[in-house]
């Protein structure tokens, strides 16, 4: 199996297996710190943390068996995980990084599979064009 | 090919300008009923709500640049199908007891719902009219 195959998996995991856990439970947001007050809340709490996570690991998904698709969804996984976690160390500078554990185990998982979408994609490139060039030559 | 770019960029501007309030303000999804209770609720709001989202807007840029239509549509499709699935069950759960806001919520994520897919069909007959020709 690819590597792009083993790192979309894992993101697909990561975010469907959240995304099914806040559709379910979604007072478990409480872990972190947010705690639905109203129905609105709850409701809120389900579309986006449920439903937003479960579709963005459905395209995951969906792109393993789409090797046309691997380049999209490398950038679309270090534009989201790299969001998520400069959104993460922003707010740990804000509250002079006096967080849980959970929020540091959270934030190292975001930011593995973010750095790991980069060097991917740089990777590829470098190979890209590293054929392009032995094709260049072969014509010559 | 152009409504494809047209529903590329309304979602982007959609999760844009939600995920820029959020990223700053984070206290304001108090007002979707909401309450944070300590500094990592903060954390956690800025990450999700704002970082996710913008993450998400600057990829609908990207495959706006780069014509990735296929990928970028199928994301915008699913993210916001999604949403619209949990928001609605969530809705019925909670008994139709939803705010306003939560109804409007529901209304901008089903019309980008509806665009991604109106857009997705066009540039697939698109794409095989033009193969028919070839």
């Amino acid at each position: 199996m690819s590597k792009e195959k083993w790192i979309f998996g894992v993101t697909a995991l990561g975010f469907a297996g959240v995304g099914i856990a806040m559709l379910i439970f979604p007072n478990l947001m409480s872990i972190v710190g947010v705690k639905e007050l109203t129905n609105s809340g709850t409701v809120e709490i389900r579309a986006l943390s449920g439903g937003l996570e479960l579709g963005i690991g459905l395209f995951f998904l969906l792109a393993l068996n789409r090797p046309k698709w691997f380049r999209p969804a490398l950038v679309a996984q270090v534009c989201l995980l790299g969001g998520l976690s400069l959104g993460r160390i922003l707010g740990l500078l804000i509250v002079n990084w006096n967080a849980k554990p959970l929020i540091y185990l959270v934030l190292a998982g975001e930011l593995m599979l973010a750095i790991l979408g980069a060097s991917t994609l740089i990777m590829n490139k470098k190979v890209k064009k590293k054929n392009e060039f032995e094709t260049k030559i072969d014509k010559y | 090919m152009k409504l494809a770019k047209i529903s590329l960029l309304a979602s982007a501007i959609g999760f844009f300008g939600f995920g820029i309030v959020l990223f700053v303000a984070p206290d304001l999804i108090e007002s979707a009923g909401i309450s944070l209770l300590d500094p990592a609720g903060r954390i956690e709001i800025r990450a999700f709500y704002g970082g996710l989202e913008l993450g998400l807007a600057m990829f609908f840029v990207i495959a706006l640049k780069k014509d990735w239509i296929l990928p970028g549509l199928t994301v915008q499709i699913e993210t916001n199908g999604f949403i619209v699935i949990a928001r609605l069950a969530g809705i019925i759960m909670e008994n139709f007891k939803a705010s306003s806001a939560t109804w409007w919520s529901l209304a901008a994520e089903m019309s980008l719902l509806i665009l991604g897919v109106v857009a997705i069909r066009v540039y697939k007959k698109k794409v095989r009219g033009n193969e028919g020709k070839e």
